[in-house]
């Protein structure tokens, strides 16, 4: 599951278009000659389905086998995430609350009045897409999720090796009781075989 | 010398104080009377409470007749409904009163003498028992008469077209029922069944409360008796809910599609409040998921402990057996090298005894020769 592309867009009901801020994409995994095409095409995407989500809302819309999820705030900054299928929807929209605060808290006030696309440069964006390649590492919960079956599949193969120890302890329990009801029978025949030459 | 002394006896009756002596004790405290006032006033209510236990068995035994008839009549069931009305409040007061009386005479025990105090629990505990017992057969009439309903709604819907059944109404007097709410949980038919002995079994309290009784219930999977409101709430033995109280907390489960279609109804302006549902709801599963695998981590640690647990024993058995293997083999060495010791000494002595054998031998030839 990978992260192709992301987009910080403000919206607004004054702009008749959402305004992409910031964008970034990871295009490694098409041709060469396809990557200006897609990129056209995710903007195009962003930028539709920015229009249609309404501040405060959360909306993964799917088209042709990739899923856009957006998410705008409720002061008009928003952001979409351009994933393939099996990207989990909530790690993707706990990277856009993350990046979205960021880049509020680091520019301000100021991208409220940018008009011109893509010109606001936000390097920690690229940063974002390439940490949450794997949302296991990034994701906290995704982590903790995968480090518990871990942990639990251990725990079978204790429980496991437990049991048979179980069953080697048993056989440990039998041997010994053998081993000292020989010695017993050892020592009774013994002293009966070398008592009678001991009086004489 | 013996008269018939009868009216003697009367006499001095009659001229006996009206109410019991005053007790003469040893401790002599002054709050004494008091203690034995409050333990009169405790067999009364104890009294009162065995009484009323009757009752409440005495309109069980209807019930359960009524029951057992199988396939009631409507008159019949709404007496039944009745019946279950009215035992599930006597029960509902029986219980407080039991609590209270309980706690009353753990408060007076001490100040009381030691073997009233005895007798007082053991009337507590004979009270519970008793009670305990009633609720145990309400419940198992409730289910007889539950798996009886839902025979005969099985049996009316073959009779009856399905789509019908909603106007047909099969049972009248269950719309009555929405206010007992002895119906909440489910039982393996899908159908409600109220667990009252659920708690009253619990090992941990025996002393300081009765153990309440409430209702365990799951979620109801689609049913035809729309009526029936299941109840779902926690059964957590440490909350202890009231009877009555939890029973009215919360309604579930719809069962009519008109039902659902409000549920819906309400589900689409849930999404209008809530425009995040989907991803909210994805991370309180989320969550819950990685609860669920924490507690299962904690059940197979327990599991664990206790194989381990189990395990030391067969160690110790190995090791006393080693040991005595081992007490066993030093002993027989001592003895083998007593053997080993007497044979090398006794070697002399036999040959000395030898040697003058064979002189006698010798002695003998020449004596003989």
């Amino acid at each position: 599951m990978k992260i192709v592309g992301l987009a910080i867009v403000r919206t607004g009901s004054d702009l008749n278009e959402p305004v992409p801020l910031t964008v970034a994409t990871e295009l490694s995994s098409f041709g060469f000659f396809q990557r200006q095409s897609v990129k056209e095409m995710l903007m195009f995407l962003t930028k539709t389905f920015m229009k249609r989500t309404e501040p405060g809302q959360r909306q993964s819309v799917e088209h042709e086998g990739y899923v856009v999820h957006c998410y705008v705030r409720s002061d008009g900054l928003g952001g979409t995430v351009t994933t393939d299928g099996e990207y989990p929807a909530r790690v993707a929209f706990v990277m856009l609350g993350q990046l979205l605060d960021e880049f509020a808290q680091k520019q301000g006030d100021s991208w409220k009045t940018v008009t011109t696309p893509e010109s606001v440069s936000f390097p920690p964006a690229d940063e974002y897409l390439q940490k949450y390649q794997n949302p296991a590492e990034a994701d906290k919960i995704t982590k903790i999720q995968k480090d518990l079956d871990e942990t639990t599949q251990i725990l079978h193969k204790t429980i496991d090796s437990v049991l048979e120890r179980g069953v080697k302890l048993d056989n440990l329990v039998e041997k010994s009781n053998d081993l000292s009801a020989q010695s017993k029978l050892f020592y009774k025949s013994a002293k009966k075989t070398n008592s009678c030459c001991v009086v004489s | 010398m013996s008269s018939n002394r009868t009216h003697e006896f009367l006499a001095l009756a009659q001229s006996l104080p009206a109410g019991p002596p005053p007790p003469t004790n040893a401790n002599g405290k002054k709050g004494d009377s008091d203690a034995y006032q409050e333990l009169r006033n405790f067999h009364t209510t104890a009294a009162g409470i065995s009484r009323d236990i009757a009752g409440t068995s005495a309109l069980l035994s209807e019930l359960s007749n009524l029951v057992r008839q199988g396939f009631a009549q409507p008159q019949d069931q709404a007496r039944m409904n009745q019946l279950v009305m009215h035992i599930k409040s006597q029960i509902e007061g029986l219980n407080g009163r039991l609590d209270q009386a309980s706690n009353t005479m753990q408060k007076q025990r001490r100040k009381v003498g030691q073997q009233a105090g005895e007798e007082a629990a053991n009337m507590m505990d004979g009270l519970k028992s008793t009670f305990a017992e009633a609720a145990s057969d309400f419940k198992k009439v409730l289910q007889e008469r539950t798996d009886n309903m839902k025979e005969e709604t099985d049996f009316q819907k073959q009779v009856y077209d399905y789509n019908n059944a909603d106007d047909d109404d099969p049972i009248p007097n269950m719309s009555s029922l929405y206010a007992p709410p002895v119906f909440g949980g489910a039982n393996s038919n899908g159908f409600p069944a109220l667990d009252l002995t659920s708690s009253l079994m619990s090992p941990a309290d025996n002393t300081s409360s009765l153990p309440r009784p409430h209702g365990i219930s799951s979620s109801y999977s689609g049913g035809d008796i729309r009526q029936r409101r299941p109840l779902e709430y926690n059964n957590s033995y440490g909350s202890q809910n009231s009877f009555g109280g939890s029973l009215y907390s919360t309604s579930q489960a719809p069962l009519t599609p008109l039902d659902i279609q409000r549920m819906e109804e309400e589900r689409g302006l849930q999404q209008q409040l809530i425009p995040d549902q989907d991803y909210l709801q994805q991370r309180a599963d989320a969550m819950s998921q990685v609860e669920s695998n924490i507690v299962e981590l904690g059940t197979i640690f327990n599991k664990l402990a206790v194989m381990v647990q189990e395990h030391r024993e067969m160690v110790q058995r190995v090791d006393d057996n080693v040991q005595d293997a081992n007490t066993n083999i030093n002993m027989s060495m001592e003895v083998l090298t007593d053997t080993l010791m007497s044979l090398r000494t006794n070697r002399m002595l036999a040959l000395r005894v030898f040697s003058v054998l064979v002189l006698f031998i010798i002695a003998f030839i020449i004596f003989f020769a």
